[in-house]
């Protein structure tokens, strides 16, 4: 099972979603939250179409997928595993992406970035979950412990 | 192929995004402190403590990073390879220099201590949504 003490980063961290070629060129793409089915070690990441589709074209053909995501605080993770599908968002996970991207334009106004420059990050609602099955886990935190990995499940 | 337009995005104000792949290609994604200028086809990245990063391009030179002008946020995704790594350079002693005062801001200090810095080859460079 997916640790508890990750699910907050998880929500409300920054995200990027990675992968990598067969001929071993590595992308990534932006992830507005995510959700997660701790008891299967699934998870959902929130992106927006027209960014994720060079990401996409490469996860579905080698199906690796890295996911990395961090907090404000330094504290991070990383979650590596294997793609399973594309799907819609719920109404919950957009719920969920709106609370998370609000919460990251007010602190863009707290750090002078005017709230109409922060919207064109963050002002879109993602259009398309990327899922998979979280098969390793890393903490990212700065620091001695930083790229150990999680024991789960 | 880096011009003026993308100097602002490669100042450290906003953390950068670098993906790496391992020879087994397993994907590995992380998150630095800046990219930084080299010249018009070269930039740098900071080797403190992202071993995971370091091993992948030992074993296959491509990378991938993003990076935001903090002014608009506009992002940029560059295509890398590396190159070779200097740690007995200006660039070196810059790089050194601004990471001690960034961890000393975000009460890190003598945590983000630089090992090299490693030189890419910038293969591609791109705007978000272009």
């Amino acid at each position: 099972m997916i640790p508890d003490h990750t699910l907050e980063a998880l929500a409300n961290g920054f995200g990027h979603l990675g992968s990598a070629s067969a001929d071993l060129k590595p992308i990534h793409t932006d992830v507005f939250s995510a959700s997660v089915d701790q008891q299967n070690d699934i998870v959902t990441c929130f992106t927006l179409n027209f960014l994720a589709k060079p990401v996409l074209e490469k996860m579905k053909d080698t199906g690796r997928v890295s996911y990395f995501f961090g907090l404000m605080t330094h504290e991070a993770y990383q979650y590596k595993g294997q793609f399973i599908e594309t799907r819609e968002l719920t109404a919950a996970e957009l719920a969920q992406s709106e609370q998370f991207r609000n919460g990251i334009q007010e602190i863009m106004g707290g750090m002078g970035v005017p709230m109409e420059v922060s919207a064109k990050l963050f002002g879109r609602a993602p259009d398309l979950g990327v899922t998979f099955k979280v098969e390793k886990i890393f903490t990212q935190t700065p620091g001695p412990a930083a790229g150990q990995a999680l024991p789960f499940n | 192929m880096i011009t003026e337009e993308h100097q602002p995005a490669l100042q450290g104000m906003f953390p950068s995004w670098v993906t790496t792949c391992s020879a087994a290609g397993e994907p590995n994604t992380t998150v630095i402190s800046q990219v930084w200028y080299v010249d018009e086809e070269h930039v740098a990245l900071s080797f403190q403590f992202f071993n995971k990063t370091k091993k992948n391009i030992a074993e296959n030179p491509f990378g991938f990073a993003t990076i935001i002008n903090p002014g608009t946020l506009q992002m940029y995704n560059l295509e890398l390879e590396f190159d070779h790594s200097e740690t007995d350079t200006d660039l070196f002693d810059d790089m050194d220099m601004k990471l001690e005062a960034i961890a000393s801001m975000s009460g890190m200090s003598g945590i983000f201590k630089l090992q090299a810095a490693d030189i890419y080859k910038v293969k591609s460079l791109k705007a978000l949504g272009s």
